[in-house]
């Protein structure tokens, strides 16, 4: 048993000593990245803006702190070099295991974002799961207006896209997810826009809609109603607020629970699809002058206006994106390959063509669990 | 060989050294296949495993009794062939760390320093004998089911059955292929081959006992891996790594390290046993001291990995699929199909 004990003890010894991190230089010599930030100059160099977090921070005499993050601004032929280069600044090597999102700026989303991508998925050090934004403008741009002394833009830009889960106009995707949409036939994807935006002295970041790229470059961009499409077929909503009109009354229905089912099936040559989203929802207020109770009857009148617009909506945006745009951001393609690999195999090569000459048939089914408080059976 | 494991230590000792083949597995020996084929092919490998190893259960069902001379050309020649095959196997196993810890963990510092240290406490593993390898492994299975049970809750938020792909897109062939490189990389067939006489118990149940629960451990990595990576994990090269690094779980954000730990742990206990088992089959067969041959063992493991070391293009040398699959086809199936005629022949000439 003895033996036994010692053979545990080394090995125990050698997994606590081989975990990510350790062996590696002192924390104090690497600058801890929240955020990247990356642009292209016109000279084909890359721009590269890291917010990192301040290691040493410190209180002045006057009472003043100085900042919780620092932004450099960094240049190189390559994305590794440039952020390689932080190490001439103060002699730390940026440590990426942290970082939550990365920001491309315009200039680079308009000519073809995938070369500058090879560093985030080759290096061990960053993680699959890193969140990917367009920024409105360019990412250095974004990342010195939205930030300020008290909060972290990467961490801000991250809750955001997180709420794409409770929140249908915000869209989100990985590193991870990007890569298998844009390694599907229709070599599409989308990632939503930050933006910033000032409230007196401050300003925030914000999301402002999706972008849509194909073939790595930037083809369209949606704003906020028509990335709540997105999220429907993407199969990504499952939380949120939808505004309906009820007799001409404004209303709100909060979404509690969402499906999105994606067939496909073949006519002729062409892949029909159908959509059946099936949502349970909450109505959340009724904005009508008189205040009156809802009734059965107004239930069912909610119910078929949300279903109505919804279904309209996310018709007029498969028509958008499919035929008018030719970019598959849902991945609907990718059921060409899953469930008919034969057409799929004659079609590839024309994916995109293929999918302007599709069916979309769209059904959504909204059932209203609760209406609040002031109820009439 | 005097000592006896039972036979639920014997296959919790197989059943981590085979893991570690799963969880270190490199995408670029299957990029030719699709990611659902990957699930797939485990039925295969199955098929496989089951078929090469008919010859040595009808060897030990028929002549398992039957003692033969330690001695003999023969048996000194077959102790040398599995020898080899173990140390080419403890070699890859210990390059394979290297390349993970060069490439994932520390890949700005040298690791030559860290592969000595593992080669160094395999070899004490090996030298205080069979017993502790078997209990350490008996005492481990737990832990490591476990872990991956957890890994494997922490993950299923995240798999998206839009990332498989039809079976058989390619075709059958590189779905066979990988089939027949991952039966090349089971070492654990020719260890099954050699120590089946000292397995106390019932080794055939045992053996499709861990056959079973094998194939769908593998299936369920791969699952999970062809529906939450998708296309990526042929990008990745430790791809089950990538993916324990997705996992979240409440305030539990990538789980690496849990892989990282059961890792180390099946390597060092599969390193241990296959040097245990190469210092008892030399020392057997020529009389030579354990301590010796396992000093032996070491510098050379150690010398190979540090040479290794140096460029993945020559990790890509002692990790080769077609020289493990002849290893391992060799050492197996034909040797013992040869043992089986040779004893046969031997029993009509005393008739």
């Amino acid at each position: 048993m003895r033996k036994t004990v010692v053979i545990i003890a080394c090995v125990l010894m050698i997994a606590s000593i081989i975990n990510r991190d350790a062996f590696k230089e002192d924390i104090s010599k690497r600058t801890v990245v929240q955020g990247v930030g990356i642009d292209l100059n016109d000279d084909g160099t890359y721009t590269v803006t890291l917010e990192t977090i301040n290691t040493e921070n410190y209180s002045n005499a006057d009472g003043t702190a100085s900042p919780v993050m620092n932004i450099r601004t960094l240049s190189g032929k390559t994305v590794y070099s440039a952020i390689k280069s932080a190490y001439s600044i103060d002699g730390k090597t940026p440590l990426m295991s942290q970082n939550r999102v990365i920001i491309i700026g315009k200039s680079l989303a308009e000519k073809n974002i995938i070369p500058a991508l090879d560093f985030f998925i080759r290096d061990a050090e960053n993680y699959p799961s890193v969140l990917i934004a367009m920024a409105e403008t360019s990412a250095e741009d974004f990342f010195k207006k939205s930030t300020n002394d008290s909060s972290v833009v990467s961490r801000n830009v991250e809750r955001i896209i997180l709420t794409a889960q409770e929140d249908l106009t915000v869209s989100s995707i990985s590193l991870c997810e990007l890569v298998n949409r844009y390694k599907d036939g229709a070599s599409s994807f989308y990632m939503p826009i930050m933006s910033v935006e000032k409230v007196g002295e401050k300003a925030n970041a914000v999301s402002k809609g999706t972008a849509i790229f194909k073939n790595g470059k930037l083809s369209l961009t949606l704003n906020e109603p028509e990335t709540v499409c997105l999220n429907f077929l993407c199969n990504k909503a499952k939380k949120g607020a939808i505004d309906i009109s009820v007799n001409g009354v404004p209303a709100a229905v909060s979404i509690i629970k969402s499906q999105t089912m994606r067939k496909l099936d073949y006519q002729s040559d062409f892949p029909r699809f159908n959509i059946e989203i099936k949502a349970t929802a909450d109505l959340a207020e009724l904005s009508d002058k008189t205040i009156s109770s809802i009734t059965d009857k107004d239930i069912n009148k909610i119910e078929t206006n949300a279903e109505i617009k919804l279904k309209s909506e996310i018709q007029d945006f498969c028509e958008k994106i499919y035929k008018v745009n030719k970019t598959d951001p849902v991945g609907l393609s990718r059921l060409i390959f899953i469930y008919y690999p034969e057409k799929y195999r004659q079609q590839k090569e024309n994916l995109n063509e293929i999918m302007t000459q599709s069916q979309y048939n769209v059904e959504v089914d909204i059932k209203i669990r609760r209406v609040g408080q002031d109820y009439s059976s | 060989m005097n000592s006896k494991i039972s036979v639920f230590q014997f296959y919790s000792i197989l059943f981590l050294t085979r893991l570690l083949t799963t969880l270190t597995y490199i995408p670029s020996y299957t990029k030719e296949i699709n990611v659902s084929d990957m699930i797939f092919q485990t039925l295969f490998r199955f098929v496989f495993g089951i078929i090469i190893m008919l010859p040595v259960f009808y060897l030990q069902e028929k002549y398992g009794k039957e003692t033969s001379a330690q001695n003999g050309i023969y048996e000194k020649t077959k102790a040398v062939i599995f020898s080899f095959v173990f140390f080419y196997f403890s070699v890859a196993t210990v390059a394979r760390l290297d390349l993970f810890a060069g490439t994932v963990v520390f890949p700005e510092t040298d690791v030559k320093f860290f592969l000595l240290f593992v080669v160094a406490f395999c070899a004490y593993g090996a030298f205080l004998g069979l017993m502790p390898i078997a209990r350490s492994a008996v005492l481990s299975v737990l832990p490591v089911v476990l872990s991956l049970v957890f890994i494997v809750f922490a993950l299923v938020k995240k798999i998206d059955f839009l990332n498989l792909s039809p079976l058989f897109y390619n075709g059958i062939e590189p779905l066979l292929k990988t089939s027949l490189n991952a039966v090349g990389r089971t070492v654990e067939y020719a260890v099954i081959a050699v120590f089946l006489p000292f397995v106390q118990g019932n080794a055939k149940k045992g053996f499709f006992i861990w056959m079973t629960v094998q194939t769908f451990v593998t299936a369920g990595i791969f699952f999970l891996e062809a529906t939450v990576l998708g296309n990526f994990s042929q990008m990745q090269l430790f791809p089950v790594f990538t993916l324990a690094s997705m996992a979240e779980f409440s305030f539990f954000q990538g789980l690496e390290t849990i892989i990282t730990g059961v890792w180390v742990l099946c390597a060092f206990l599969k390193i241990s046993f296959l040097l245990y088992l190469q210092a008892k089959l030399i020392t057997d067969a020529f009389k030579v001291k354990k301590t010796h041959v396992l000093a032996v063992l070491g510098l050379l493991l150690s010398a190979i990995c540090l040479f290794v070391s140096g460029s993945v293009e020559r990790f890509n040398l002692v990790d080769t699929s077609a020289i493990k699959l002849i290893l391992v086809l060799v050492s197996v199936p034909l040797l013992s199909v040869f043992e089986i005629i040779k004893r046969g022949v031997k029993k009509c000439v005393k008739q």
